[in-house]
């Protein structure tokens, strides 16, 4: 039960209930009777007296049909709701959780055909759509609704309407996804549209907006949440505390640099149960399942330290020089399938082709000689341009570039470019010779800098460069970047703005480091894959040939979808919603058959497994208890309430003519 | 006339405006055959029908006793000086009248409930006091606290022989307790009016021999009935005490009493703001029962005999059946 306006309910009953008592104790209408002695009825009225001081009162029913009827206004007046139903009138914002572990199946009463939580989620939410527009006598506006489906990112299924068709139909289109949850994108959205700007543009004013949500309450950013003054939350928990489930956390596969045909899988599993899980940890190769772990693991449960509670599991290497899907999953059932099993695609052992292209330092030809490379080409610049046309860009996996500009009409074609000093591409304007530059920030994180510190590089000389957006600034001096990133139309491009001759750098161990790093990380573009696969909610991103045609995408459930590539030899397709094998397949002009790769989604996420409801939510200052999925119309009580103060009404004055009329 | 009950019903009885209203052929005839009787034997002033403790002169033989020095040499049974040679003396049984007092409270209180206490008060002190007529009795008289006589004593003394019971039926035609509707302008002077131990007191006082006292009232006083009654106790008076209460006053549960309610006291205005309630009720009867209980306890204790009368009670029953179970008729 609520209470829309209890402060006015309370003020009528304060109001007029002690002044009705008072005029009973004061004025009460008593009908005069002579009568022989009042000697015994005052002794009497002593009796009574002596045991109820408030027996004026007591038993008198035209009173306490009155005092009823006072209540029973102001009751009406507070305006009382049953609860579980959505608030009539104003706007109300339907939030869906469609994250991953809104697939857990702990409330479906059979395991044949299993319904979702989210099924039962769009189920109570239509449900009560239904009822809101359900109207009746005093069915009353049923307002603006506004559905909103969020996982890692929120989504306006249909924007605010009162049409019932339109919103049962969002719901309905609300699709599964195997995402994280974050909530503080639809509460933005929400806000966004309840927030109005006057005319001016001066005053910005919200209209108080009631939010239902539908979700388990698993959600990874609520600590940074809070409700505003004039939003009210409803949580309709879905799931039963009873949900059962244990996944695989982690998973890595890494061929060893030395033996690059060998593969390596490390993994992790975790329960969101209570209590510990014990389950059989299998690999699958291609499908074939390859090894299991020799005794069950046990996975502690939620109640040891979070950092205790992930179990590794590293099985040893194994020889798979070709291409592979690895698949790491837990023998048993539970409640959220989806993390049983986590998948990730193996390119096929492969070794680096680079070209060394310009004035052939001997630093860095030193330094290419010395790594693990299928082979090391040297060419002139000539060389290099000649070669565009008859190798393509694609003849080697990177080219190293010293002090490169094009030719006069000449633009670099797709490839993969490491650069130093030069103007390897347009975008790079040079500005000014600078001298004795140092490094003033880097992007410590970037796979390029791994081991690498640059605190004690000095660059004699440096040709100053301005650069648009399209560049990532990885190190800058004062006077401007010196390493940037550029990838776009194809051409991916590292580039250092000094000649290494011109600095400090090659006598240092970060030189060592950067060079590999770069050509790992230029190389690796679109195989990057075999670390941790995609999480739903990344975007796939990578090369393929540039005469690719016919491109289809299978996605896991099976579903085949044809893909135009934005860019030639590029492909881009996201985000993904659903955790799997995804295969891609081209047709190629000089190749039979149809070229293939896979990649894979994993969901990978400690908080997701977790799937048990989170009873109470607490954003911000506010706590919102959690509502069991019920499915109420909320529907005002005070038109009720009156009709019962009417009866009331004529209740006594037939009480009051029957007595009038002694 | 004002309400003089609870309910709205018609009234069972109608005020008595001719002496047949208060008596009629039917029960005069069967009240002949019934006397009344005093537990004590009293002496009389004339020689009457009844027998007195006094042993005199009479033809009914009572007892023999010694002959003592001055007694009346003719009472002496010379049948048995002849035979036994001593003078013994025959004691005869006297007969003489019996005083009958009937007292009326004729105060506002009587002129209340359905039946009338009043009338029935009326009714009652005619047939008793028809029964004493006929029985060569000495029948006085008296009431008190009418409001139209300002509450004073009124009497009619001495009526001896049945050729007096039309001037006994007018006299107490005559009395009216209906109360001043002005009360409240009255209510100081209502101070003034004879109340029932003046009353009493002056009864005792103006005692003309011995004989038998009846007191018709609902006994009903703020100040208390004990006073009253302790001056006609034991006076020389065998005193029945007839309490005549209304069914309405015996059971209001009963009577349709109900709602919020100003009860007015009619002879002192006094008011009382009542809701009745079943608690309240069950208080009432308590209340009265314990009032009935102590007034009889009273009674029993000075020699009176407490009779409590509902005023709905048919006056046959009442005399030929329940006034003699009690003592007082014969």
């Amino acid at each position: 039960m609520t209470w829309l306006t209890p402060m006015a309910g309370l003020f009528l009953a304060l109001a007029t209930i002690p002044p009705l008592v008072a005029l009973y104790f004061l004025k009460l209408r008593r009908l005069p009777k002579p009568i022989a002695s009042t000697l015994l009825w005052r002794r009497s009225l002593e009796d009574i007296r002596a045991n109820a001081p408030f027996q004026r009162l007591r038993m008198n029913l035209l009173l306490l049909l009155q005092l009823a009827i006072l209540a029973l206004l102001a009751f009406a007046i507070a305006q009382p709701q049953v609860d579980a139903g959505l608030t009539r009138g104003g706007k109300t914002v339907i939030l869906i959780d469609n994250s991953a572990s809104m697939n857990a199946i702990d409330m479906s009463e059979t395991r044949e055909k299993p319904k979702t939580r989210l099924e039962f989620a769009k189920e109570l939410a239509k449900t009560k759509v239904e009822k809101l527009f359900a109207g009746g006598l005093f069915g009353g506006g049923s307002g603006d609704v506004m559905v909103i489906a969020f996982a890692d990112r929120a989504e306006v299924k249909c924007p605010f309407s009162n049409s019932r068709a339109q919103i049962l139909a969002a719901i309905d289109d609300i699709e599964p996804t195997d995402a994280t949850t974050s909530i503080g994108e639809a509460l933005a959205l929400a806000r966004a549209f309840t927030t109005t700007t006057d005319s001016k543009g001066e005053f910005q004013m919200s209209t108080p907006a009631a939010l239902e949500l539908f979700s388990d309450g698993n959600i990874d950013d609520l600590t940074e949440q809070s409700l505003r003054k004039d939003e009210s939350l409803r949580y309709n928990m879905l799931g039963l505390p009873t949900a059962n489930n244990a996944g695989v956390v982690a998973i890595a596969a890494e061929r060893s640099p030395e033996a690059p045909d060998k593969i390596q899988v490390f993994s992790a599993v975790a329960t969101g149960n209570a209590e510990e899980v014990s389950s059989d940890v299998q690999l699958a190769v291609n499908g074939t399942v390859v090894a299991i772990t020799p005794e069950p693991i046990t996975m502690p449960g939620t109640t040891v330290p979070a950092s205790e509670r992930r179990k590794q599991v590293i099985y040893k290497p194994f020889s798979q020089p070709r291409d592979a899907v690895i698949e790491v999953s837990l023998a048993r059932e539970d409640d959220l399938a989806i993390d049983n099993a986590a998948a990730i695609a193996i390119a096929p052992a492969k070794r680096v082709r680079v070209a060394l292209v310009g004035s052939q330092g001997f630093v860095l030809r030193s330094l290419l000689e010395g790594m693990a490379l299928e082979g090391l080409v040297r060419m002139s610049v000539e060389e290099f341009e000649a070669s565009w046309t008859s190798l393509g860009a694609d003849a080697y996996d990177v080219y190293v570039l010293q002090d490169y500009t094009p030719s006069e009409g000449k633009k670099l074609p797709p490839g993969r470019y490491l650069s130093f000093a030069g103007r390897p591409i347009d975008a790079i304007t040079p500005v000014e010779k600078k001298e004795r530059l140092r490094v003033k920030s880097t992007v410590d994180d970037h796979p390029v800098f791994r081991f690498v510190t640059l605190d004690d590089l000095v660059v004699s000389e440096a040709e100053s460069i301005v650069v648009d957006r399209s560049f990532d600034v990885l190190a800058e001096a004062a006077e401007g970047p010196l390493v940037v990133a550029y990838d776009q139309g194809g051409v991916r491009l590292l580039h250092v703005t000094f000649d290494p001759l011109n600095s400090n750098w090659p006598f240092l161990r970060s030189f060592v480091n950067f060079v590999p790093n770069a050509i790992e990380w230029l190389s690796a573009s679109g195989e990057a894959l075999a670390l941790n696969g995609l999480q739903p909610g990344d975007t796939a991103s990578f090369r393929i040939p540039a005469d690719a045609k016919n491109i289809e995408l299978e996605l896991p459930d099976g579903t085949k979808s044809s893909i135009a590539p934005r860019e030639p030899g590029q492909f881009a397709w996201g985000p993904i919603r659903r955790a799997g094998i995804y295969t891609l397949r081209w047709d190629e002009a000089d190749r039979e058959g149809r070229q293939e790769k896979r990649f894979t989604a994993n969901l990978l996420s400690d908080k997701e497994g977790q799937i048990r409801p989170v009873e109470k939510l607490v954003l911000g200052e506010r706590e919102v208890a959690g509502m069991g999925a019920s499915v109420n119309a909320r529907s005002s009580l005070w038109p009720l309430l009156l009709g019962v103060a009417l009866l009331v009404v004529m209740l006594e004055w037939w009480i009051y003519q029957r007595r009038a009329g002694v | 006339m004002p309400p003089t009950t609870f309910s709205n019903k018609p009234p069972i009885y109608k005020r008595p405006e001719r002496v047949d209203d208060l008596i009629d052929g039917k029960l005069m005839a069967r009240l002949d055959q019934i006397d009344v009787v005093s537990r004590k034997i009293f002496a009389g002033k004339v020689q009457g029908e009844r027998r007195s403790k006094r042993r005199g002169i009479s033809v009914e033989f009572a007892d023999f006793r010694q002959y003592v020095h001055g007694d009346d040499l003719r009472f002496v049974d010379w049948n048995i000086y002849g035979r036994l040679d001593r003078l013994f003396l025959k004691v005869f049984l006297e007969e003489e009248d019996l005083s009958m007092v009937i007292v009326l409270d004729a105060s506002a209180s009587m002129r209340w409930g359905n039946p009338d206490k009043f009338v029935f008060a009326q009714k009652l002190a005619m047939a008793l006091g028809y029964i004493g007529l006929c029985n060569h009795n000495r029948v006085s008289l008296v009431s008190f606290g009418s409001p139209a006589n300002g509450g004073g004593l009124q009497r009619l003394s001495n009526l001896r022989g049945r050729r007096r019971t039309g001037e006994m039926g007018q006299w107490l035609l005559r009395l009216d307790p209906t109360p001043d509707l002005r009360l409240e302008e009255k209510k100081a002077s209502a101070t003034s009016a004879v109340t029932f131990d003046d009353a009493m007191r002056t009864i005792a006082l103006s005692r003309q021999g011995r004989g038998v006292m009846l007191i018709l009232s609902d006994f009903l006083y703020k100040q208390g009935y004990e006073k009253g009654l302790r001056y006609v106790a034991g006076g020389g008076y065998d005193t029945f005490a007839l309490q005549i209460l209304s069914p309405e006053e015996i059971d209001p549960a009963a009577n349709n009493v109900s709602g919020d309610l100003k009860l007015v006291d009619v002879e002192d205005a006094d008011q009382s703001e009542v809701t009745i309630t079943p608690a309240l009720l069950k208080s009432y009867r308590e209340r009265l029962n314990a009032y009935c209980g102590q007034m009889r306890d009273f009674c029993v204790r000075r020699g009176i005999t407490h009779v409590l009368v509902d005023s709905a009670v048919d006056m046959d029953e009442l005399i030929l059946d329940y006034l003699r179970k009690r003592g007082l008729l014969r």
